[in-house]
């Protein structure tokens, strides 16, 4: 078996992260809702951000399992390259396999008139109301991208430790300082503002998914030196 | 058992030599396998290869393809005549010198021999 | 490739060259050349903080030598896939993913170990006496070591390193170990390195001595060649002045009249004669002992000159 399918397998012994606890957490937000709808019908059809929970939950388990799965694996003979590719194997198949299951799940709850209640929770505003052939790319691209995102973050820790978030979480609000800044001085908020207008859900999770390759390239250059 | 003064491959040679002057290996017999000794030692069987290598090399044992080490006919002979040379030094000398410390003279001491050696 | 081949006529399976390493200002290895060759159990020694574990993390490709060379099984073990998968890395430091029971360990090493041996690793779980079932974050210090031992023999790998692999282990348990590495071993040899504190625990296993100190290496030779070359002579002070009269003398002490000194050089039975004729004990120096000698502060000569693989190296000392 290839070095790059082991260490997707090795990943995947933490059962929990990987399989259980994701769904836990997106089945409990979606029961939350479910109540919230059949409190205030009102409130069914606007759609919550329920969905994102599934998302967040991702960012958390990658981080462990690349902080923690890193300098095991290293340890125990792989290569930095081969856990690179092992992991973002697992992205890729975490991505998908959670996209199909969205979804269906998106299909089901239209074909039954949000279960019954006029709910969306699957059917995400605006993000979903693309043709159903696009809604895998839809829902796992982003996925990639946070995945990534968090990887990201863990590689800055394996390698620069406390040090490197630091330096990260600065310098990322300086970014967005800095951009907010540029924006306003050029007056150009309106010209933002109608790009937003403009902006196309399978554009945008294309985008994303080009940022989280960049993401990736970035931990590959983070963790090609980090010590183990 | 092992001690820290010479290589362990030497001790070992030296203890299954010991064995074969001893009577407790006989000649033609089947010495134990190289990690049977090591496992019983709780040496390395590299060691005791050695050590074996040694006796192979000086003819006491000799190998059968396949089924292991056997003492070589005449092995106690050729033993007992090179255990000859170093007798006087190790046994002999240091005998006649606590002999002298002990104010033995040299005719009490081939007395006492004497009797016991007949006894 | 260019290996260096041993005395012996082997190539070498691990082999440094010149190895240096900084850290911070602080130079943890200083030229480190060494060749050692398969299948055979080498001990590494030193002191805590000589650079045993910077050697042999340089040598499993976990960290890069600020200067010099690093080939395992004729190649560089850096981010080399082919040659990682063949060496097993056994470290007190290793870390395991937070959910990961003893059982989740033993799969991942089946995974990542081609040569690994899963009725042995099953076999020495139960003679540890293992949970497989437990979280390693739950698990006594002890065990953790022993899952380490367990994963380092079970792998069968080519190229095993131990580095102080006893940690929390009572003596029962690192007998256990000898004895089971070494029935392994004499069934499917391989290139084993030991690093240890317990010297004369691990003694009579080893076929090669490497010493560390301050980040050189100080020894290196085979143990035939290193056993028996020193001696403690014992008795009346005047007597073992005598006797000790013409050879290099490690350590001295006294206590009234009564000396103790340790003598470099092999003693044959011509001179253990002499030392009966004067009345003076004499008791054959340790390994461990030897090694203490080799790394103390106020060491005298040399014990072993670098040489590898070579012929007796105490000739030339007399």
């Amino acid at each position: 078996m290839s070095r790059t399918l082991a260490v997707a397998r090795i990943h995947a012994m933490d059962h929990a992260n990987v399989f259980v606890l994701p769904w836990v957490i997106l089945v409990s937000s979606f029961v939350i809702n479910v109540i919230v709808w059949l409190l205030l019908p009102e409130a069914a059809a606007s759609g919550s951000g329920g969905i994102l929970s599934l998302y967040g939950f991702a960012v958390a388990m990658i981080s462990v399992l690349v902080s923690r799965g890193f300098p095991f694996q290293v340890g125990f003979g792989v290569t930095r390259r081969d856990f690179l590719k092992g992991t973002v194997l697992l992205m890729a198949l975490y991505s998908l396999g959670s996209a199909l299951i969205l979804t269906v799940l998106n299909l089901l709850e239209g074909a039954t008139g949000g279960f019954g209640l006029g709910g969306r929770f699957f059917r995400a505003p605006w993000f979903t109301d693309v043709p159903a052939g696009q809604l895998v790319l839809i829902y796992a691209l982003p996925m990639l991208f946070v995945l990534a995102f968090g990887m990201l973050c863990s590689a800055i820790w394996s390698r620069y430790r406390t040090t490197g978030m630091v330096v990260l979480t600065i310098a990322s609000a300086l970014a967005v300082v800095l951009m907010i800044a540029l924006v306003t001085w050029r007056e150009s908020w309106p010209s933002v503002g109608s790009w937003f207008a403009t902006l196309q859900p399978l554009t945008t999770v294309l985008v994303l998914g080009a940022l989280g390759v960049v993401a990736i390239g970035a931990s590959w250059l983070t963790l090609r030196r980090a010590p183990v | 058992m092992i001690d820290d003064s010479r290589p362990i491959f030497v001790q070992i040679a030296e203890r299954i030599a010991g064995d074969i002057l001893a009577g407790s290996l006989a000649e033609e017999e089947q010495v134990p396998s190289t990690n049977e000794m090591a496992a019983f030692y709780r040496i390395n069987p590299a060691t005791v290869a050695k050590g074996m290598g040694e006796l192979i090399a000086a003819g006491v044992l000799y190998k059968k393809r396949g089924i292991g080490m056997f003492v070589s006919a005449g092995a106690r002979a050729r033993l007992r005549s090179e255990r000859r040379e170093a007798f006087v030094e190790q046994y002999v000398m240091p005998l006649i010198h606590e002999a002298a410390n002990l104010a033995i003279s040299p005719v009490e001491l081939r007395q006492i021999i004497d009797k016991e050696s007949n006894s | 490739m260019n290996t260096t081949t041993t005395a012996s006529g082997n190539h070498a399976v691990i082999e440094a060259r010149s190895l240096t390493k900084d850290f911070r200002g602080v130079r943890a290895l200083q030229d480190v050349s060494l060749a050692l060759e398969p299948n055979r159990i080498h001990g590494l020694f030193g002191r805590n903080g000589a650079g045993k574990t910077t050697l042999m993390r340089i040598l499993t490709g976990q960290e890069l030598p600020t200067r010099g060379s690093v080939l395992v099984l004729h190649e560089n073990p850096l981010e080399n896939a082919s040659v990682l998968q063949c060496v097993c890395f056994v470290k007190e430091s290793q870390l395991y993913p937070d959910r990961f029971r003893v059982c989740n360990v033993l799969a991942a090493a089946r995974v990542l170990y081609p040569t690994w041996d899963d009725a042995l690793a099953t076999d020495l779980v139960a003679a540890f006496d293992l949970p497989t079932g437990r979280r390693v974050k739950k698990l006594s210090r002890g065990m953790v070591s022993a899952l380490g031992i367990v994963v380092g023999i079970a792998s069968r790998a080519p190229v095993t390193l131990f580095d102080e692999p006893y940690l929390g282990l009572d003596a029962a348990s690192r007998q256990l170990f000898y004895d089971r590495l070494l029935q392994d071993y004499a069934e499917h040899p391989r290139t084993v390195v030991i690093s240890t504190h317990l010297i004369d625990e691990v003694a009579n296993l080893l076929e090669r001595v490497v010493v560390v100190h301050g980040g050189r290496i100080v020894l290196d030779a085979d143990t035939d060649d290193i056993r028996g070359t020193a001696a403690t002579v014992t008795g009346p002070r005047a007597r073992v002045e005598e006797f000790t009269a013409g050879r290099e003398v490690l350590h001295r002490e006294a206590l009234g009249s009564f000396a103790k000194a340790t003598v470099l050089g092999r003693l044959d039975d011509a001179d253990r004669l002499r030392a009966s004729e004067l009345d003076l004990e004499l008791t054959p120096v340790s390994l461990q002992q030897l090694v203490i000698h080799a790394t103390s502060a106020h060491r005298a000569p040399d014990i072993g000159q670098v040489r590898v693989g070579g012929p007796s190296v105490v000739e030339d000392l007399r």
